[in-house]
Parts: C-alpha cells; sequence; structure tokens
C-alpha cells in the first residue's frame, strides 16, 4: 500500500483513524502529536527543571529524544534519571543502551542504584519470592526516581508510559479492586504533597507497537529484552488480553483509555485526598502510617 | 508455486519457515498477533499487506520489551 498522503510506500496502517504512513509522514505525525500533547496538556512550563527517567527501553529512549528536540524550540532544563534496580544477566546490557544513547543525545544523567539506596539488589529483595519482584521494583524505583528528581530541583518527572501500559495499569487495578491506584492515572499526579515531584507521562497516548516503529525510523539505540522477572508479572497477561481484544476489535485500547479519563475528575474526587501525610520512619509522603518502602525494608 | 518465507523472530533467535503470500498469512499461518510485532523486510518496516514471494525473509521485531 502507499502512504495516504504521497505516493511512497507505507510503513504503517493506523487502524483507528484508517491512514496509511510511509517513514516520513509516519514521523511527522508522531512529533506533533507530541507537541500537541504537551502543549494542549501543559505537561511542561517554560523555564521548567525537567527530570526524565530513563531504562534504556524504547519508550524512555524515545522520550528522552523527543524532549531533547522539543527542548531546541522550547526553554526547559533537562536532566535524565537511570534506575540500576540489580537485575543480574538483564540490567547490565540496558544500562549500557541507556548510558550510550544519552551520551549521544548530550543529556546528563545520573545513575541510581538499589544497591545504593538500600544496601540491596533487587535480586537480594526477591530471592525468596520472585512473585512480587515487580510490586517490590515499582515502589522502590518510584521512590528513587522521586527523591533523585527533588534533589536535582526538578519539578516534573516525565515518564515513558505508553498507551498500553496505562490501560494494563487500569485493568490491573481495577481486578485487584485497588481504587487508590485506579483513581491516580492521570497525566500528573494531583499535588497532593510538597514532597512529590509532578509526574508527567508525555507517551501516554501513543500506542507502544507505535514507539517502537519511531524508535526504529530514528535509528534510536535501546534495548529491546524482556526484564526475567516480567514472566510472573500480572501486566503481561492482561497485555497480551488487550492485543487479542485489539485484533478483534480495532480500537479498543483507545476507547479503554479514552472512557477511564472521562470517569477520572469525579475519581479523583471521591477517593484521593487534598494532602497526604508522611511515612513515620522515612518522612516521605505516605496515605499509611509507614509507606511501602520502609515495609519492604524492613521484612 | 509454493512461495516459502523465512521468519526471523529477532528477540527470541528463532528461524522458521511458512509458506504465505503476504505478511498478514505469515500471522495467520504462525497464529501470532500483528499488534505484538513490527515487521522488517530488507531491513525496512513493512505493512501487513505487503507481498512476499519465495524465499524472502521477514524479521520480527518484539513489541513488548522490560517489565
Amino acid at each position: 500500500m502507499k502512504c495516504s498522503r504521497c505516493k511512497k510506500d507505507a510503513i504503517y496502517y493506523q487502524r483507528q483513524s484508517g491512514q496509511y504512513y510511509c517513514k516520513e509522514h509516519f514521523n511527522g505525525h508522531f512529533v506533533k502529536k507530541f507537541m500537541r500533547g504537551i502543549r494542549e496538556d501543559r505537561l511542561i512550563k517554560k523555564g521548567e527543571r525537567v527530570a526524565v527517567a530513563v531504562s534504556g527501553g524504547k519508550d524512555s529512549i524515545t522520550l528522552a529524544f523527543l524532549l531533547k528536540n522539543l527542548r531546541e524550540r522550547y526553554p526547559f532544563e533537562m536532566e535524565a534519571i537511570v534506575v540500576d534496580e540489580g537485575i543480574s544477566g538483564y540490567r547490565e546490557d540496558t544500562l549500557k543502551s541507556a548510558k550510550k544513547q544519552l551520551e549521544e543525545l548530550e543529556i546528563d544523567y545520573h545513575v541510581e542504584s538499589f544497591e545504593d539506596s538500600f544496601g540491596k539488589t533487587l535480586d537480594d529483595f526477591v530471592e525468596d519470592d520472585k512473585e512480587a519482584a515487580c510490586s517490590t521494583c515499582g515502589i522502590l524505583r518510584r521512590y528513587v526516581l522521586n527523591k533523585k528528581a527533588r534533589e536535582l530541583s526538578c519539578t516534573k518527572l516525565a515518564t515513558g508510559h505508553n498507551l498500553d501500559d496505562e490501560d494494563q495499569s487500569i485493568l490491573m487495578n481495577l481486578m485487584r479492586g485497588d481504587v487508590i491506584r485506579f483513581s491516580r492515572g492521570q497525566n500528573y499526579y494531583k499535588n497532593i504533597s510538597d514532597k512529590f515531584v509532578e509526574r508527567i507521562k508525555p507517551l501516554r497516548y501513543f500506542l507502544e507497537k507505535e514507539i517502537l516503529i519511531f524508535a526504529l525510523n530514528n535509528n534510536l539505540s535501546f534495548d529491546s529484552s524482556e526484564c526475567p522477572y516480567a514472566s510472573y508479572a500480572m501486566r503481561g497477561e492482561v497485555g497480551r488480553f488487550l492485543d487479542r481484544m485489539e485484533e478483534k476489535r480495532p480500537t479498543t485500547k483507545y476507547s479503554l483509555l479514552s472512557g477511564y479519563d472521562k470517569i477520572l475528575p469525579a475519581l479523583n474526587k471521591c477517593f484521593i485526598p487534598d494532602s497526604i501525610g508522611v511515612c513515620e520512619s522515612c518522612e516521605e509522603p505516605t496515605m499509611e502510617g509507614v509507606c511501602m518502602r520502609c515495609k519492604i525494608l524492613e521484612k | 508455486m509454493i512461495d516459502m518465507v523465512n521468519v526471523v523472530f529477532l528477540r527470541d533467535k528463532k528461524n522458521v519457515e511458512v509458506e504465505a503470500k503476504d505478511v498478514s498469512e505469515v500471522f495467520s499461518k504462525l497464529e501470532i498477533l500483528k499488534e505484538q510485532y513490527v515487521v522488517m523486510k530488507n531491513g525496512k518496516i513493512v505493512c501487513e499487506d505487503e507481498e512476499l514471494k519465495d524465499e524472502d525473509t521477514v524479521q520480527l521485531f518484539t513489541v513488548s520489551s522490560g517489565g
């Protein structure tokens, strides 16, 4: 097939719009949508200092690349934070990939490891309970990212979450009955504590497949391996279910996120408090007496 | 004539041969989902309706990665 806008060979058929895209028009469309999202959702203010969480995978590398390009036209500061969770046989390569691409993009970065922050690697934490790897990793990683972003005086923390990630989280939180997490999936976290750096997800409306195509089109260096703990996670199962639904009923993924976004204001109102307290132990923000990070460290 | 296509799963480093006239048929014959792969032929990304001929090689790039 040919591109819907020119006569070049198409590389992608976007089912929700019915459009075929050649490489150039796909890239143009992708960048335009990214810029529009930043502008319309007011994700970054002029002069703001933004921390970008970079894992070395296609999503965060694409995000760093796009933000770097945006910076050439719009003044703001940015630095990257790379978290080394300590996952043997996996993180070494992804870390190398992250550093290489960030250096090529000339983006300053900081590597923060679980071992330095908590005295143990993720492998150590979950040695006897691999099923807990993803939740443990998520809690500790969010803590490290927030703390480092705050230390760097950043006012935003940008992550590479894509539309597939968002849909998976919506279903997972609902299936677990986790109403609080279910109610805070928007682009901005409601600012409920001075200690939280506001999180933004500029790739939230992009399909994971489209991000991969963009990263390949732009010859970005990224690592495409799968975390060895991924097979224990519910996320993968939910993701495969959503892929099957999308195949049978195109636009399912968009509809799920768009429907969720419509009920979010009501969810926020009902379940997210205006402010929260701090952990009795570490004084970081939490809705409980002792935060999840401290509970993990106490084990 | 039967068009036998060589399919390379890049992440799994796995090769299979399948009889297919286009990329879409590769997906249906191998019972894999289009959502989960980006397809490359001769180093270029191609659409699902890309025609294939005997002895063509297509590479499948897995979409999901990380955790």
